[in-house]
């Protein structure tokens, strides 16, 4: 009782004034512990970006150069006379913008198609009952292990037979669904109660209803990381493309590129310009995208 | 109004055996009807074929004297309300309760009337904007009720909804449970494992084992006249005392009388007791006696309640004592086998101590070794 007393006694002692110097001298305390903190963050986040980001900075700063000033013994970080020549050259020696729009169409069917075939299909195999399940799920496994390479040739005979060569379809069509799609979602849907659909179910929900009511906007996440990776992928592609595709109506970007190389093989400024007009397109798309990404990780975890 | 009908419903898994084997049941509207069983035994597999969640391998299910064993779940309009609540995790608890309305393309104007009428019902009008993630066990169990009984169901199905919560909310919302099926008057089925829910929500329970229903009755008669030696052991707890015993009747020279032995004391029968043993043809055997710990007198015991009718006293050996507040828990062994006795609080024997005990005879309950069906009955 006594010593209960006496501490108390000591916290009393302290008047009015003296417990609002002690306030502002930790208060001061934990705040300089705290901008040094953050200050040290900031300064090593901002050197990682710049050694990330250098490449790119110095591709943009090379499309801005003279070709001249590329090719001189010293070493020119920065152009000296800026010009937007080579951007002029690039969009008038190829068709860059009909290339950008034919990539960009391309890559958002296919995107769009995957996320609806994977999304259905991983709703089969995580959901549903049927005969057979698991060594369907074992053949779409399968095709994962088989290079895309090794079927590109007979894939190429089939379409030629088909009279599809040189069209969108062609390009569209066989990227529609991709078995690494089917897996992600299948294990984003196993982790989810069963409960949920048959509950569903007795409230008389259809299956294409949940998948679009419950299951979509629990997988935001996954639908965006998705869609991020395979709209990339698909603006990527080279092999198939230059495959199928003839004319230069429907030459995705990455082709177009390549053309720019073909035409004056010394002007490696207009290459590089002609990348530039080319990644600003799939930059922003990735922007665009892991905004979607955080919000959709986020919109689960936070109320309202 | 609805009524069920199960006719020989059985089920199989893929060439397993059955899961189910011709469960028949007959529930009337408005009736409160509880499965219990052990793990496996098949509960959740018939309320899920009733839900028609399950395929049906065999028999009819007729609901409202209609076969329904081919209908969809959402044709069949009855609610379950799952043992993990089954909430939508990406809409509040007002959108989760509307769910299925909205689904059945209810005016917007009914389905918010109906919505705030089970919230009131089920006091979460508080909750209505939140998400699930943000409410209790019990919340979101009423949320979980509210869904259900918000679609007018013809019949509730619930499968263990309680087991989620503490002993105390538990109990608290058995009393509401109880409560919203006088409101409702809907016909519900319930899946336990609870004893006392079991007992106290029911008005008539469905024991099951291995799949196959051993007895369907109101608890009280369940609890009294159990069928078999299963259902005696699995209703009631602490469950009832067992000892294989052996059967005399009429070997007693002086009084005729039918007797049991345990450890060589005579325990005489009840008149109607052993005629009914005559009548079933036990003779000279050996039987399986039962009795329930509060069927279990001491001296005191017995001066307190002088109309039963008690055996003989028996000399036994307290080897544990229990106090469960309201009451004593008494162990002693009979022929090497555990006996509890529900005793007097103030009854103060402790271990160690010798104490005479009395059964009462009509409460005895005397078991076939073989088939373990109950004797006298
Ligand atoms: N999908 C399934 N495939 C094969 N067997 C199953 C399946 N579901 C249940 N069973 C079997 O059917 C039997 C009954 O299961 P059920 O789930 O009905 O038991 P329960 O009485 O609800 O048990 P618990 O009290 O543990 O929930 C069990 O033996 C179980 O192994
Ligand atoms: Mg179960």
């Amino acid at each position: 009782m006594e010593a209960i007393h006496n501490t108390a006694g000591a916290v009393n002692l302290k008047s009015q004034a003296e417990l609002d110097a002690l306030h502002r001298v930790m208060n001061a305390k934990a705040k300089r512990k705290k901008n040094i903190r953050t200050g040290g963050l900031l300064a090593a986040n901002i050197v990682v970006a710049i050694i990330i980001l250098l490449p790119l900075l110095y591709a943009v700063s090379v499309a801005l150069m003279p070709s001249s000033e590329l090719f001189t013994m010293d070493l020119n970080v920065l152009p000296k006379q800026p010009t937007l020549e080579n951007f002029k050259n690039a969009l008038e020696n190829v068709p860059l913008l009909k290339f950008v729009l034919n990539s960009f169409v391309v890559a958002g069917i296919i995107t769009i198609g995957q996320i609806i075939t994977c999304s259905m299909a991983a709703f089969a195999f995580a959901f549903l009952d049927f005969k057979g399940k698991n060594v369907i799920f074992m053949l779409v496994m399968a095709t994962m292990m088989i290079p895309g390479e090794a079927t590109i040739i007979s894939n190429y005979l089939t379409v030629s037979s088909w009279g599809w060569l040189d069209t969108y379809q062609v390009l569209i069509v066989p990227y529609l669904t991709s078995a690494m799609g089917i897996f992600l979602f299948r294990q984003f849907y196993m982790s989810f109660p069963i409960s949920l659909y048959e509950s569903a179910k007795l409230d008389g929900c259809g299956n294409i209803k949940f998948i679009l009511k419950i299951l979509m906007p629990l997988t935001k996440s996954a639908i965006g990381a998705m869609a991020v990776y395979t709209f990339i992928n698909a603006w990527n592609m080279y092999m198939w493309p230059l495959l199928v595709t003839g004319s230069e109506a429907k030459r995705t970007v990455q082709i177009g590129i390549s053309m720019l190389n073909s035409v004056d093989a010394q002007s490696i400024t207009l290459m590089i310009a002609g990348v530039v007009i080319i990644i600003v397109p799939s930059i922003s798309i990735f922007i665009v995208g892991q905004k979607q990404l955080i919000k959709g990780m986020f919109s689960g975890a936070v109320k309202g | 109004m609805s009524t069920l009908t199960l006719r020989n419903i059985c089920k199989r898994y893929q060439n397993d055996n059955y899961a189910v084997k011709d469960f028949n049941l007959e529930i009337s509207d408005q009736e409160f009807i509880i499965f219990v069983g052990p793990s496996g035994c098949g509960k959740s597999t018939t309320l899920r074929m009733i839900a028609g969640l399950e395929e049906i391998s065999g028999g009819e299910l007729w609901i409202d004297g209609e076969l329904s064993n081919y209908l969809e779940p959402k044709e069949r309009n009855l609610s379950m309300v799952f043992q993990n609540y089954a909430l939508y995790p990406n809409m509040t608890v007002y959108d989760n309760m509307a769910f299925a309305l909205k689904v059945r393309k209810m005016p917007k104007k009914q389905i918010d009337e109906k919505v705030q009428e089970a919230a009131r019902i089920l006091e979460i009008e508080h909750l209505l904007e939140r998400y699930p993630k943000a409410l209790s066990g019990g919340q979101k169990q009423r949320v979980a009720i509210g869904s259900a009984i918000v679609r007018n169901p013809k019949l509730f199905l619930m499968d263990e909804p309680l087991s989620n919560l503490d002993a105390k909310l538990r109990a608290q919302m058995r009393v509401e449970l109880s409560k919203l099926h006088k409101e409702l008057g809907t016909t519900m089925i319930y899946v336990t494992h609870d004893q006392t829910e079991a007992m106290t929500l029911g008005t008539r329970i469905v024991v099951m084992k291995a799949g196959e229903v051993s007895q369907v009755d109101s608890p009280q008669v369940l609890y009294q006249h159990p069928v078999n030696k299963f259902v005696a052991g699995f209703i009631g707890s602490p469950s009832m005392n067992f000892l294989d015993v052996s059967l005399y009747r009429g070997y007693d020279v002086e009084n005729q009388k039918t007797y049991l032995t345990i450890e060589d004391h005579p325990v005489y029968l009840l008149e109607k007791t052993a005629r009914l043993l005559k009548e079933k043809g036990y003779h000279r055997s050996k039987v399986t006696f039962g009795i329930r710990p509060e069927d279990i007198y001491t001296e005191e015991g017995k001066e307190a309640n002088p109309k039963l009718e008690y055996s003989e006293a028996m000399q036994v050996t307290i080897i544990a004592r229990e106090l469960l507040g309201a009451e004593v828990m008494l162990y002693f062994d009979l022929e090497g086998i555990q006996f509890c006795a529900r005793v007097e609080p103030e009854n103060q024997t402790r271990a160690g101590e010798k104490l005479k005990v009395y059964f009462d005879l009509n409460r005895i309950h005397l078991f076939d070794m073989e088939t373990e069906q109950t004797l006298n009955l």
